[in-house]
Order: structure tokens, then sequence, then C-alpha cells
């Protein structure tokens, strides 16, 4: 019985340090994950002003982007966004157009 | 022939005489006798049944809720007599229409599919 | 003639219905995040569903049994029912997220929140299922989903590099990120190997009245259907390897994904995403919610069929709907899809033994199977991708879900 008890804690303990490994992880993850976003939000409003995606989605795409920016690693990053989405909802592609240079260029 | 009931009979499927399901054997019922061999009084067809296998707490929790739908004859059981055919299933000479292990079959129709447009 | 009609049938339905909310979620989160380096998971998972499939098709065709029939009767109600109801929670997980899949769809076409769609998707459902017969609903939905095709496609052109393709099916581990990886080979593998598949094949393959000159057919049908289905899986994982990870884009919401056709089609790209994102989830949760009624219609004995009347068949009919509603309401508490559907999927890897290796005992009884019992290499190829991905799931599982928050 002893054995299988220790056996049982083995586990509990190596699935406790691969959770800390995973925390560790997490701040990694979390920047990679606004990196993502504002990368979306670029790909997004660029497939937008050429047409290819519709509005509704375009709008619906870039307001989550801003969302998860301001609440993740590169909340500075969400305003650039809003300001995109702002545009979209007016149909204003020369202004997403230069937004996307302004921003890209950064 | 030998027939292992755990095996071969208990949790088969039954079938009445126009091959119509009507249950599983839930249950098998042994007569003891004096100085015998036991033999098979009858076999049940019970949800109830089924359900009192786990543990007897399980047997009252099916029961009641059950009994919004059963009528009488209830646990429904039949004898070997009645079988027809023993094989993949076991098919008996009764028609499932009216019988007892149909009553949640009855009492859907009632009470919900048939008010619905489209279930004829 | 009508039998090669038949074998042509079910390999175009197998190849149209393969995907679904998880094989598409899953192998796009796996592309745009570890690129090709995931597809030997696909690969795994499909060798395995192929063995399956061609073995509940043998069973039925033997034995003259369903799966669940047999299970209860080989191992008695006691042990059969506890595993069963697993079985059948994860079930309703699954056709939560395949719904839930349909309303994103929607969401992405018209900017209107998902969860608003729960309901007139769920009703839709219903009503196919209720009024029309369910082979030419089935078969509909399956050719409809050859539109899934648009994935291969897109890696012709693209252009992918073929010594890479061939390096991503042999597994690894990568430098960073190994928690979360190994989360996505278990959500992988349960995405491909959902055990609804192979229980309905075997009560389609009863329903169909099957007999023996159909164990070839049998075998082409599960070979060839489920590896052309799993090459369009492993297409998702391609197009997300070569569209959005060079972007830098992960997939963590749908809204992400929308976007890895766009490099390939242009204007086009993004609506054939939407198409086959809900085609697929429509069909898979058709599927689902009629697996799951036979399976209690042949748990408890009941009358069961394809092609019976709500009438004629009440507890059956009225098992698919109360699935659907609660299903419906899982969608409309409004849990994110995305993460619904990764679970759910990673949580059928968990449970897939509860019913694959009860089943494999069956597949080894002479009594059932006869002479056509198992090889031993079979067993072993199911028995152990089945095993080592359950425990693969039990560790991680609560490593993402510590991780992810």
């Amino acid at each position: 019985m002893p054995c299988r008890c220790s056996a049982g804690r083995r586990a509990v303990v190596a699935i406790a340090l691969a959770a800390l490994a995973a925390c560790g992880d997490q701040d990694e993850q979390k920047l990679k994950s606004a990196r993502s976003w504002s990368a979306t939000a670029l790909v997004v409003a660029r497939h937008w002003e050429q047409g290819e995606v519709p509005t509704a989605y375009a709008k619906r795409a870039l307001r989550k982007a801003s969302e998860e920016l301001a609440n993740g690693a590169l909340p500075e990053a969400a305003e650039p966004v809003d300001e995109l989405r702002e545009a979209v909802e007016r149909g204003d592609r020369a202004a997403v157009r230069r937004l996307i240079t302004e921003i890209a260029g950064r | 022939m030998t027939i292992d009931l755990i095996r071969d009979v208990l949790d088969t499927q039954v079938l009445d005489r126009r091959k119509q399901p009507l249950g599983k054997v839930d249950g098998i019922g042994l007569e003891l006798r004096e100085g015998a061999a036991p033999r098979v009084a009858y076999l049940e067809i019970d949800g109830v049944t089924a359900w009192r296998r786990l543990g007897a707490r399980y047997g009252r929790w099916a029961a009641r809720i059950a009994s919004r739908w059963q009528h009488e004859g209830h646990p429904y059981r039949f004898r070997w007599s009645q079988v027809l055919d023993f094989g993949i299933d076991i098919e008996i000479d009764v028609d499932a229409h009216r019988s007892p292990p149909l009553d949640l079959e009855r009492w859907l129709s009632d009470k919900f599919v048939n008010r619905i447009p489209g279930a004829k | 003639m009508k039998k090669i009609l038949g074998i042509a049938l079910g390999i175009v339905t197998s190849i149209g219905g393969f995907l679904d909310v998880g094989s598409i979620a899953t192998s796009a989160q796996a592309g745009a995040a570890f690129g090709l380096s995931l597809l030997w998971a696909v690969l795994l998972g499909t060798i395995c569903v192929i063995f399956l499939v061609e073995m509940s098709g043998r069973f039925s065709i033997v034995s003259g049994h369903t799966i669940i029939d047999a299970i209860r009767k080989r191992f008695g109600f006691a042990a059969f029912i506890v595993p069963f109801a697993a079985t059948l929670l994860v079930n309703l997980l699954v056709l939560a997220a395949e719904l839930g899949g349909v309303c994103v769809a929607l969401q992405l076409l018209t900017g209107i929140g998902f969860q608003l769609w729960a309901i007139p998707v769920a009703l839709a459902l219903w009503m196919l299922l209720w009024l029309a017969t369910f082979d030419m609903v089935e078969n509909g939905a399956a050719l409809l989903g050859l539109v899934t095709l648009c994935f291969v496609v897109a890696i012709f052109v693209l252009g992918a590099e073929p010594v890479e393709l061939a390096a991503g099916l042999v597994p690894s581990l990568p430098a960073e990120e190994r928690t979360h990886y190994l989360f996505l080979v278990v959500s992988i593998i349960g995405a491909t190997i959902a055990p609804y598949l192979f229980l309905f094949y075997s009560s389609g393959a009863i329903e169909d009245k099957w007999d023996k000159s159909f164990i070839t057919a049998n075998r082409v049908i599960a070979t060839l259907g489920m590896s052309f289905g799993g090459l369009i899986s492993m297409a998702v994982i391609i197009v997300a390897a070569l569209a959005l990870k060079p972007q830098g884009i992960r997939v963590e919401e749908f809204e992400q994904a929308a976007l890895m056709l766009v490099p390939a089609y242009g204007g086009w790209g993004f609506y054939l995403f939407v198409a086959s994102l809900a085609i697929a989830c429509f069909g898979a949760a058709l599927e689902l919610s009629l697996a799951s009624a036979y399976s209690v219609s042949q748990a408890f004995g009941w009358n069961w069929g394809e092609n019976l009347k709500p009438r004629e068949a009440a507890r059956f009919s009225t098992t698919y709907s109360a699935f659907i509603a609660a299903a419906g309401l899982i969608v409309l508490v409004g849990l994110n899809p995305m993460k619904l559907t990764l679970f759910s999927m990673a949580i059928t890897a968990l449970v897939l033994p509860l019913t694959a290796l009860p089943f494999l005992v069956l597949m080894n009884d002479p009594r059932y199977m006869g002479s056509h019992v198992n090889s031993r290499f079979s067993n072993a190829v199911v028995a152990l991708i089945v095993v080592l991905t359950g425990i693969l799931a039990v560790v991680s599982i609560p490593l993402e879900l510590i991780g992810s928050k």
C-alpha cells in the first residue's frame, strides 16, 4: 500500500512541476498572443481595404482584437486598432490604408 | 443445448412476434425447489430492475421516475414457454403494441411527440 | 453495379463528413502555432479511426449486433451504464461545439453574435430530423461537405514544400510551449477519432442490412473514406501553416481562422471558410444527434431507425430532441466556442478508451465474431493509440487548464 501512495504522490509532484513550467511560459505566451492579435488586426484591415472580407466581419474582428490587446501584454497597441475599426465603420478606405502604413511603420 | 443465463440471456434484446422491440432482459427470476435444481421462473423487462442492479438506491430513484408513466403490469415478466426464437435476440409470443414495456413510448407519444406537427 | 455505387457513395460521404468543428479548430490552431509539426497527430488519429471504423462495420456484419447493444450484453448493465453515460455527456458537449460552429459561421458572415443564432440553428437541425428522412439528410449534408476539399486545393495554390510536409509526419516535440503542444496532440486525436463516428457506422451497417458479402466493401469504404478525410484535416493544418503562421497570426478565435483561405482564394476565401465551417459543423451535428439517440435506444432496447416517423419511435425522437435542446442551451450560455471545442475534443480523447477498449474485447470474442476476430496487429494498433492518447489526456488537460488562466 505505501508504494501505491508514493507513486500517486510522485505523479502529483510531477504534474505540479510541469504546471510551474507552464506558468513560466505564460508571460511569453501572453506576448505572443498580443503580437498575434495586432497582426490579425492589420491583416483584417488590409483584406477589408481590398474588399476581400465583409464589413460586418471586419468590425467585429477589429473590436475583438482591440479588446484582447487592451487586456493583454501590449495594451498600448489597442489604440491604433480602435482607429482602424473606426475607419472601417466610416467606410473610409483611404484612412484605413494610411493607418496600415502608419502602424506597420512603427 | 446449454444456455448460460448471465452470458446468453441477461441484457439480450427482446422482440415481440412481429419483431418489434420490447426491451432488454433486465432481470431473471429463479425458482428454488426442494430437492431439485433451481429453474427459471420468469424473465423480466423493466428499466427499474436494470437500475436496481447498480444498487438499491438507484432502483428507488428509477422507480420514482418511472412511476410517472408506468401503469399496471410492472415489472413486466414472461416465461420461457413464451419464447419463439432464441438467437441474437429473443423473440416472444406477445404483441408489443399494448404491452407494459411500451408505457414510456405511449406516454411520450401522448404528452409530447403527437402534439408536435409533422410527427405522423 | 449497385454495390459499387454504394461503395462510392460510402466513400464520398465519409470524405464529405470527415471535417467538423473539432478538426477545423484543432488543425487551424495547430498549423498557425506550430506550422507543419503536428501533422503526425492527424496521421496517428486517422490510422486508428480507419481500424476502428473497419472493425465496427465488420462487427455488425458478422455478429448482427450494434456495438452498444453488444457491449451492454457482454459486460452487463451495471458495468455498462457509467462509461456509457460519460460517453453520452461528452457527445452532448461535442454537439454543443458543433452547433456553436454553425453559429460562429453565421456570426462571421453577418456580424450578429453567435449566441443569438443558437435557437434558430438548433431549431433548424431539429426540424430536419423531425420532418425529413434521415438518409436523405445524411447523404445530402455529407455531399455538401465536399466543399471542404477547398482546403486541399488551397495547398496547391499556396505551394507547399513536400520535404517539409514529410518532416511533419514524424512525431517531434517543440522547444517551447510544450504543454500547449501536447494538449493540441490530444485534441487533434480526439477530433479525429470521435466515438460517435464508429458507433454511427455500426448502426448504419445494421440499418442497411449488410451481409458477409460486404466485408470487402466495408474495408474499402473505411480505408479510403477515412484516409481521404484525414487528408482534408491535414490540409487545414498545412493551409494554416502556410497562410497564417508567416503573418504571425495565431488562432485563438474563429475570427483569426477565418483568414486562412484568403491568401489562396482572395475574396472567395473568406466565404469558402465560412461555408466549410457551417456545412461541416451542421453535418456533424446531424450525425451526432442521431448517433446519440441510436445509442440510447440500443442501450435500452427501444425501437430505433433511420426512417421511422417520430410517432413510430417516440422515445427515439424524444431523445434527439432533448439532446439538441440541451446543446442549444449550452451555446446560448455563451461559452467561448473555440475553447469549448478544444476542451470537448480533449475530453473525447479522455473517454475514448471507455468505448474503444470494451469494443476491442468484443472484436476478439469468437462467440460474436466467429472466424472474423481481430488480428493481433489491429488489436495492438488501436489499443496502443487509444491508451497512450488517454494517458496523455489525463496529463495535458489539467496542465492546459492551469496554463490558460
